[in-house]
């Protein structure tokens, strides 16, 4: 029989705890929720330090804490270091956050944008890449909340899985966005701690000089600076990471939730903390082989060492973290995927005269529907974390460059955007299932690149910004 | 290229173990263990040699998984075997290529330039906005 680091018991009295004081703290401040503008937007007043924490917490998902040292375990050096590089998307995006709090002062979502400036076609194609991101994302934090309980208690996958889920649907039903940054800013600041008592405890336990000697001896690759598949693997890691900021409505509905002035500075912030982090999650699993420990699946290997270097308070530490990034995630896709959902969908397409009551209704079931349809998706155990994201990496690349021209240029067309965003993300699928998982998210945002350089040469009518503001007088046209 | 190689060796043989079927690019690989009645004490032996006598490691599983993910593998051959219960599989090899070098670099290098162009694109194109009137945003 095995020895897990948590009793099964102990880690569902974690998670009953922290999820019951999470739902009621979001029904608490649920109730301070007037109209649908607070539950989708927090009342578009969220102050810098609410919005500093909850970029950098969002950003610390199952994809740092999990696969982080996943790619570390499996690329070495390289895929330490170039997951940190995924704090790029964050950085990159603090003057476009600006830019969008601009030119959209009373915009629900990054859909409302890509409708309003290129139009349907280039409308549908993102609304498909933005649904199938989600679903991905949704599907892999799912999963990591499985893969979690079960690598470090031994409790059954489904169980894990299905708690976690329950829990983030619950808090974002009753607290919507508010609810979604308070408790972001709290779990970043347990991420933090955790992060840097694990790192504290692992270089004091097991010590770089034996970690280093080892792996030289038997897995001399993982030190390889010149290791031929990380070095593929990095700036596909780059893009894939700036096409999932880039697009996705969790990052535009907070850019339009911050206060005014406040969302250049918070993104930088949250990037330049979020930097260090996969580092540290990423060294853990570099010694993964010194301690003997091979795990089953590679996207195990963070928590299984972590556990088995600290001992049973170390591995309540791990799973308290680990829980927290995987929350802080759920919780903002779930709120922000409804809103898409909500406002592009059925308040623009299927009932354009429905009241702020019927939104905010709308807007919880849709929450409800998502959490209900990630929990299905999560059933089968259909991949490990990593290739479940790089499979998406082909899709969210292909809208780095009609987003970030679209935001500032004024000669891309819609044709041009739409034709930019399927064909990038065709050719990155090709690129995923005939070359390798490494080059779909660099093919598909070069080929999206190439059709809008060819797009801005060959148009010439030039966009009007105040079409952008459907719902007053944007400061943009002041 | 990825070889089997099926040892004739009288031990047990209701102990399997399964390797990769394709080439491995990327220096990490999968092994599973089927056969087995007690799940726990499973190991698996690897070396560069079929008598296993250089390099050799004796890798544990965790806990009662009977699957274990291996990585950080250099260029070569490797043989490998599972043991459990004092019973040994038979010997599977496995062959490690990476990609090439060239081949690898010039990914890297597309990717750097790629990654330039929009970072440029992106500071040119944002300075002008708030320099321009009609660009629409005004500081």
């Amino acid at each position: 029989m095995t020895e897990f680091a948590l009793d099964t018991s102990l880690a569902l009295w974690i998670i009953a705890g922290f999820g019951l004081a999470w739902v009621v703290f979001g029904w608490w401040l649920g109730r301070r929720n007037e109209n649908h503008e607070d539950f989708a937007l927090a009342g578009r007043n969220v102050g810098f330090a609410f919005a500093t924490a909850t970029a950098m917490a969002t950003w610390v998902t199952s994809n740092t804490t999990l696969v982080a040292p996943q790619l570390t375990y499996q690329f070495g050096l390289w895929g330490m270091v170039g997951y940190s590089f995924a704090a790029l998307g964050l950085i990159l995006f603090a003057p476009m956050a600006k830019r969008i709090k601009q030119l959209l002062p009373n915009g629900y979502t990054s859909g409302d944008f890509i409708r309003l400036r290129y139009g349907q076609f280039a409308w549908a194609v993102f609304i498909i890449i933005s649904i199938v991101y989600a679903f991905g994302w949704l599907v892999s934090l799912g999963m990591a909340g499985g893969i979690l309980l079960e690598s470090l208690s031994g409790l059954d996958y489904h169980l894990g899985m299905s708690a976690i889920l329950l829990i983030c649907v619950l808090y974002t039903l009753f607290g919507g966005l508010r609810a979604v940054i308070a408790t972001d800013f709290i779990q970043a600041l347990i991420i933090i701690v955790g992060v840097v008592l694990v790192a504290f405890w692992l270089m004091d336990n097991v010590g770089l000089d034996t970690i280093h000697q080892h792996l030289t001896d038997d897995h001399p690759k993982l030190l390889d600076v010149l290791f031929p598949a990380s070095l593929m693997f990095l700036f596909n890691n780059i893009f894939f990471g700036l096409g999932e900021i880039f697009h996705s409505n969790v990052w535009w509905s907070r850019a339009l939730a911050f206060h005014r002035n406040v969302a250049y500075k918070a993104y930088l912030t949250g990037g330049l903390l979020w930097l260090p982090i996969p580092i540290v999650t990423g060294f853990i699993a570099l010694a993964a082989p010194q301690l003997g420990i091979f795990p089953p699946s590679a996207d195990m290997v963070g928590p299984a060492v972590a556990a088995a270097v600290l001992g049973k308070v170390g591995a309540v530490v791990v799973f308290i973290v680990v829980f927290s990034a995987l929350a802080s995630s759920l919780d903002s896709l779930l709120a922000a995927s409804a809103d898409l959902l909500t406002q592009d969908i059925y308040h623009k397409r299927i009932n354009k005269s429905a009241s702020d009551a019927q939104l905010m209704r709308v807007n919880r079931w849709m929450i409800l529907a998502l959490g209900i349809m990630t929990w299905l998706f999560c059933l089968p155990r259909i991949a490990t974390l990593g290739a479940l994201l790089n499979f998406a990496g082909a899709f969210v690349a292909s809208t780095i460059w009609p987003i970030v021209l679209g935001l500032y240029q004024r000669r891309l067309t819609g044709v041009y955007a739409g034709l930019a965003m399927a064909v990038g993300t065709l050719t990155g699928l090709i690129g995923y299932f005939t070359i390798g998982f490494y080059v779909a998210a660099l093919l598909s945002c070069a080929v999206s690149g190439l059709i809008c350089a060819v797009g801005l040469l060959y148009t010439k009518p030039t966009f009007d910004w105040q079409q952008l503001d459907e719902g007053g007088t944007s400061d943009a046209h002041q | 290229m990825l070889v089997f190689a099926f040892s004739s060796s009288v031990q047990a043989q209701q102990l399997q173990l399964d390797v990769p079927t394709a080439p491995v690019n990327e220096g990490y690989f999968t092994v599973s263990v089927s056969g087995m009645d007690n799940t726990s004490g499973l190991f698996i032996e690897v070396a560069n040699d079929p008598q296993f006598t250089q390099n050799y490691q004796k890798i544990p599983a965790l806990g009662d998984f009977t699957q274990l993910s291996l990585s950080g593998f250099d260029d070569g051959t490797y043989y490998l075997r599972a043991m459990a219960d004092g019973q040994h599989s038979a010997v599977q090899t496995v062959t490690v290529e990476h990609y090439p070098l060239w081949q690898a670099l010039s990914l890297f290098a597309a990717g750097a330039a790629l990654f330039a162009l929009l970072v440029v694109s992106l500071l040119l194109l944002h300075r002008n906005a708030y320099r321009s009137p009609n660009n629409g945003a005004q500081q």
